[in-house]
This record gives C-alpha cells, structure tokens and sequence, in this order.
C-alpha cells in the first residue's frame, strides 16, 4: 500500500541467473553512482525501493543508502537475492548506513530446486543464511518474501511459503510468474500457501492472478492493496469473456501467450461481487 | 486502636501509574473518620515485569482489610487472579472493584466472580469514599450510590450516583502529595467529559456533561509538574485538549510560564479538524512535541453508524500543518467498526497513508461495556467475545476470517509503515 519511488540500480552483475528473470530490462548507462545519486534528489518522496540486477553487489551501495537518508527519504528497502546478507558484516554495514527494508526472493524450499530455479549453485544456502541473520537482528526491520510461482515451483509452494515463515518475516508476497503454467494446476497450492501463511499470522498477497480466478481470495490481489505498478515487466491481456466481467476495467487480466497455450476455459466473468464498489474506490 | 489498612492496586502498562487511584484516595484523606481508622497505600504494579505470584507476596506482607482494584479491559484477568487467590489465603479481606471494565456490568461480575465484595459504579470518588466508610462501621451498603454489591448471598445493584458536578471538591494528587510525578507518565487533567458521542467510547455516553476542574488548581499542578527538571515529558488526559480555542490558550500561557526546563508535552488527544495556523503556534508555544488523533475510519456511513466525527478536507489540512511544524501526528484506526469491511478498512488505511502522519496505530474494536455498541450490540448486529478485551468478532459487513485477515495485514502494514531508521551514519 506504500508508495516506493524505484531506483534502478543497474542489470548487472547478479550472481543469480534465474530462468524466470523478469526485471525490467532497463538503460543501464545511467546507473552511475552520480547519475543514482541525482536521480534520489528528483522529486523525493518518503520512500525508495533500490533493485537491479542486485543492489547488494554495488560497492557503493552503503553510500546510496547514506545519501538517500540525507536526502530525507524515510523508508528505504532494497530488492534482493538476499545472498549477501549471509555475511552478517555486510548486513550489519547495509543497515548501519540506513536501510531496514528488505524484499527477499525465494524460489523453492530445498537447495535443488531453488539453485536449479537461480542457476546457481550453493544460492539457497546463502539466501536462507540471509534470512537467518535478518531474523537475528536486534535492529527494527522490515521483511518481505517473494516468491514467484512457476511451472517448476508450484507443487512446493506449501514448503517454500513454510521455508519463509521460519525467518520472522513481515510478508509473503506470491507472485504468479510463468504462462507454462496453468491457473487450475497452481490455484490449490496458492491456496494451501495462503492458509499456511494466514494460519501462522503473516500476510499474503498475491500478483499476476486475474480476478476472476481470486474469487473467495480477493483480499489477497496484491493490485488491489498494492496497485499495478511494478518492476517486474509484464505484458497483460484481457479475452472475449472479460467484456463481461464486473472487473474488466480494474483487473489487469492474464500475461499475454497465457490463452495460446490454455485456452480461456479457467476464465469466468465475475458478475456481480458484495466488493465491487469498494475495490473500485481502491483502484 | 489498630487502623484498617486500605490498599488500592492497578496493574498498568510501560510503567505507568494510576491517576484515578490517586483521586480515590485524595478525596477519601478528606473524611475524618477514614483519615482516624483507615491508612490507604497505592500501589501501581507492572503488569509486564511482575506477574500474580509476586503481587500475593506482597499482599500477604501487607495483610490488607481492604483491597481496591482498579479495572480496565487490559487488567482484568490479572485483578480477577489477584483477587480469587488472595481472598481464598485471606477470606476476611474485603473486595471492591472499579473501572470502566467492571462498572457498567457490575452485577454480572459478582454473579461470575463470588470472591467480590463490590462494585462501584461511574465515577469513583464520592462512592468509594461512602463504601469506606460502610466497611468501616458507618452507614449501610444497600443505601451507598453507585455500587453493586453481594448481601447474603442476594446481588443488590443499588441506583447509580450523578456524575460528580463540582471537581473542586476532588483535591490534586500531585497537589496533596499523593502521586508523585515521573518522567514521561505523569498526566494532567483539566477536565471531565467529552463534546462528542462517539458509539464505541466510554466517556461520551456516560459522562457527556463537560466539568472542569479550577483553573488555578490546573495551574499549580502544571507549575508544580514542571517544577521537576527530570520530567521531560507529560500528557493532558483530556479528551480533547484543543477542543476550544480560548480555553487551550489559557493552558498554553500556563504550561508557558511554568516550563523551565523545556519539558515537552506528547501524546495529547485532540480533534485534527480543529487544527489551524493559531492553534499549531499555540501548541509550539507549549512545547507540544506529538498529538493523537482519529479518524478511526473514513468510510461515511461507518463514521454516521458509530456517530464519529471526521471532515476529510480539515483533517488533511490540520494534519499537515501539524507535520510541518515538527508536531508528530499519530493517527488512529480500528478494525471491526459496525459498517466496515475489509476493503473499506483498506481504503481507510490508504487513505491515511498518503496524508503521511509520523505514525498509524492499527487496533481490533473492543466493545466495551457502557458504550452503546456494547447495549445495542443486537441492533448493530455485532458478535464480540464476552471475556474481556471484548473484541470484536464479527459485524455484519465484516465477518469473523476477514477481521482475522484485516488483522494480520495490519501488522504487516504496521511493521513496514511505522519503521524507525536503524542507527544512520548520516
């Protein structure tokens, strides 16, 4: 529900090469520690997300932050594999310069399938150690995983989600992610995962999932608590039958190539819902 | 003779004390007869650091006559544990419970609760003082306003006593030396009743007419408050401390020629809406360093079923010139109200979000008795837990699981909003 100015920080380097990889391609010529560092100062806002490539693999990140505190910014939170934090120095460092807010991105709950998900090998050691040194600060901070469901992932999304809730995390954001995949073959485990994660008292939010498909869930679409604006590049759809769905100027639809591979079967259109003018306010 | 001896206990929070004790006990030291046989000890326990074990040590120390308990929905199970375990060492000591938790549902708390001797009512002072006087020999329990209470076996619920009309007849605690002020949690209060009615508060339903207390009397308590260079910060209790100009300009003259020490005044209740360019150079003048405020919603027909006051375009504006003036604002939601549902609660959140105060404080409704949700809690459809802290648990707009849900999204929202910068090199 917070509003972050992104910075972008640069496309590389990442130690992560995942498959999955859906930030927003971006000119990388202006990611400069000066041109960073004046793009902080154009119209400042109270918060600012950092994200790449991976923010922690910027040298000059704690003097981001620093300027960025300077700068007035009161939020700040970076986007990132987490790995880094696995050298609790580092951490240390990160937070001292002035962050304390973090979105983690988890692929799978064992080391083969979130490695083979990153491309890299020893990647989940070196996230779960992050989450690991997160929950063992003393300091105030803010954690927030993000899982984004693939065709690979899904069966596991019960155990990422319980993976995630054992680091005192703050929210777990589940982020559907991949055309390969259908919505009928992921809703029951995106559903387990939300009851998991409700069960044990931290928030879930969804994204990329129509509406229509969250019915009975809609309290957990990310776009309608969070918005449509995101950096992960994606390109929507609406079909035929969303012309007659209550939602149809409000639900951002499906990921363009979903309907050439599964049809538009799964899609129903919402006709009337007891939430539908308060959504609409929201949106 | 041997005195009997009174002692008067709350359990607070972050080591606060009670002021209401100290206005029990001012008010009884004015009575020869209960001055000559009774010695009263407050004693304000840390319901965080001690637990109910500790609390009977030093009541079977003490060997009280008399225990008086002052009763909040925060505090209830721990007086209620107190008070079984001590009357089944001590069966002669004598019971006697307060507070808005137990005042409006009096007889339902001796029907549960068969170690409790009484129940008062309202406001204390003068009841408290009566009751004293019965368990010490004088007067009769059946014609003491303002209790109820247990007579063989039998639960007498006796006509409530007024609200107390001359609060000059209340001497100052910190005036008589009763309570003595502490950094931080020393408050102050200039007077008794609320303008609004709202339908989830105790105050306005039960004590709508505004008394004061004496304006010098407030003067020498704020001079003598601020006479201690160890108090950095106090409060007003007030429930609305800006709710007339003239008068918060008198308050402000007094904290102003009293500060010596640049104490600072946080956490007062006002009215946003209230706010204007005279008011916040008011509030500088008086050191005013952090404020507490609504909305508690901005859903209209939620403000118009709980009878709240809210104005969309004032409030933005006031809170602003607020913030900008280096006066923290921290605003208040709740979740639950009758006509609220989740996604009106999230615009509520929303909304408050982009106003951009210092700080959100989410809470779940607590039906509380004496309120008119409480009483008319059938007409507003709501469900809300019996036992104290009377939560709500569903109205008919927002069910049980998206309350729950409302819940934990808040506290993620609560975590991510209200976030202080870790230690910054800057």
């Amino acid at each position: 529900m917070l509003k972050y100015k992104e910075i972008f920080l640069g496309n590389s380097p990442c130690n992560n090469k995942c498959l999955h990889c859906s930030i927003r391609e971006k000119d990388s010529s202006k990611t400069d520690l000066s041109s960073i560092l004046s793009s902080l100062k154009e119209n400042p806002e109270e918060n600012v997300a950092l994200y790449g490539g991976d923010p922690t693999l910027r040298s000059d990140l704690p003097e981001i932050i620093r300027e960025a505190r300077r700068d007035g910014y009161k939020r700040l939170k970076i986007l990132t594999n987490g790995r880094a934090f696995s050298d609790i120095q580092f951490l240390g460092q990160i937070m001292k310069a002035g962050c304390n807010l973090f979105e983690i991105t988890l692929w799978g709950s064992n080391p083969s399938l979130h490695d083979h998900l990153t491309q890299s090998s020893g990647s989940f050691r070196e996230t779960v150690r992050g989450l690991e040194n997160l929950a063992g600060l003393s300091e105030d901070r803010f954690v927030c995983v993000r899982i984004p469901v693939c065709k690979e992932n899904h069966p596991d999304l019960e155990n990422c989600v319980s993976t995630a809730l054992n680091f005192s995390i703050n929210r777990i954001i589940l982020s559907f992610h991949d055309s390969r995949l259908s919505f009928q073959q992921a809703l029951p485990h995106i559903n387990n995962a939300i009851n998991i994660s409700i069960f044990n008292r931290i928030w879930v939010q969804t994204e990329g999932i129509p509406f229509c498909i969250m019915q009975g869930l809609e309290q957990h679409i990310g776009e309608i608590l969070a918005g449509l604006n995101t950096i992960y590049a994606r390109t929507f759809q609406h079909h035929n039958c969303c012309i007659q769905c209550i939602y149809k100027d409000l639900c951002p639809g499906v990921e363009t190539g979903y309907a050439d591979r599964f049809g538009d079967k799964e899609f129903s259109p919402v006709m009337e819902s007891k939430y539908f003018q308060d959504i609409r306010t929201l949106l | 003779m041997n005195k009997k001896k009174v002692i008067l206990i709350s359990f607070n929070w972050a080591n606060h004390f009670s002021l209401a004790l100290g206005y029990l006990k001012a008010y009884a030291l004015k009575d020869n007869l209960i001055r000559e046989k009774a010695d009263i000890e407050i004693v304000d326990f840390d319901t965080e650091m001690l637990n109910v074990q500790q609390v009977i040590y030093y009541l079977s120390q003490t060997k009280p006559d008399i225990l008086g308990f002052s009763c909040y929905c925060w505090n209830i199970e721990k007086v209620l544990d107190t008070a079984r375990i001590i009357r089944t060492i001590h069966p002669h000591i004598k019971i006697i419970l307060g507070g808005p938790e137990v005042g409006p549902i009096g007889p339902k708390y001796l029907r549960e609760h068969p170690y409790i001797d009484a129940v008062i009512k309202g406001e204390g002072e003068i009841t408290f003082t009566e009751l004293l006087k019965v368990y010490l020999g004088n007067g009769s329990i059946e014609e003491t306003e303002g209790v109820s209470c247990r007579i063989n076996g039998n639960i007498l619920s006796n006509p409530d006593r007024a609200p107390i009309e001359d609060l000059s007849k209340i001497p100052s605690p910190y005036l008589e030396g009763i309570i003595t002020p502490r950094d931080k949690v020393t408050y102050i209060e200039t007077y008794r009743g609320c303008i609004f009615r709202c339908h989830y508060c105790f105050e306005g339903k039960n004590l709508p007419k505004l008394r004061f207390f004496p304006e010098e009397r407030v003067r020498k308590e704020i001079d003598f408050i601020l006479s201690h260079p160890e108090i950095r910060s106090f409060h007003f209790v007030d429930t609305v401390f800006n709710f007339r100009k003239d008068r918060l300009a008198k308050i402000v003259d007094m904290i102003s020629s009293a500060s010596r020490f640049g104490t600072e005044l946080r956490t007062v209740e006002i009215i946003v809406e209230f706010v204007d360019e005279v008011t916040v150079a008011l509030f500088r003048k008086a050191n005013v360093r952090s404020i507490e405020t609504g909305p508690q919603t901005v859903n209209e027909d939620t403000l118009k079923k709980v009878n709240r006051f809210y104005k969309a375009d004032k409030f933005a504006k006031g809170l602003r010139l607020l913030e900008d003036n280096g006066i923290e604002v921290t605003t208040d939601l709740i979740i639950g109200l009758p006509g609220d549902n989740f996604f009106k609660f999230v615009n509520s959140a929303r909304t408050l979000i982009d106003l951009k105060p210092t700080t959100i404080v989410f809470s779940i409704l607590h039906v509380l008795p004496g309120t008119i949700l409480y009483e008319k809690s059938n007409e507003f459809g709501l469900k809300f837990d019996d036992k104290a802290p009377h939560l709500v648990l569903s109205t008919p707009d927002f069910p049980y699981e998206d309350i729950d849900k409302a819940v934990i999204m808040a506290y993620s929202l609560d975590k991510e909003y209200n976030i202080k910068p870790p230690f910054a090199e800057v």
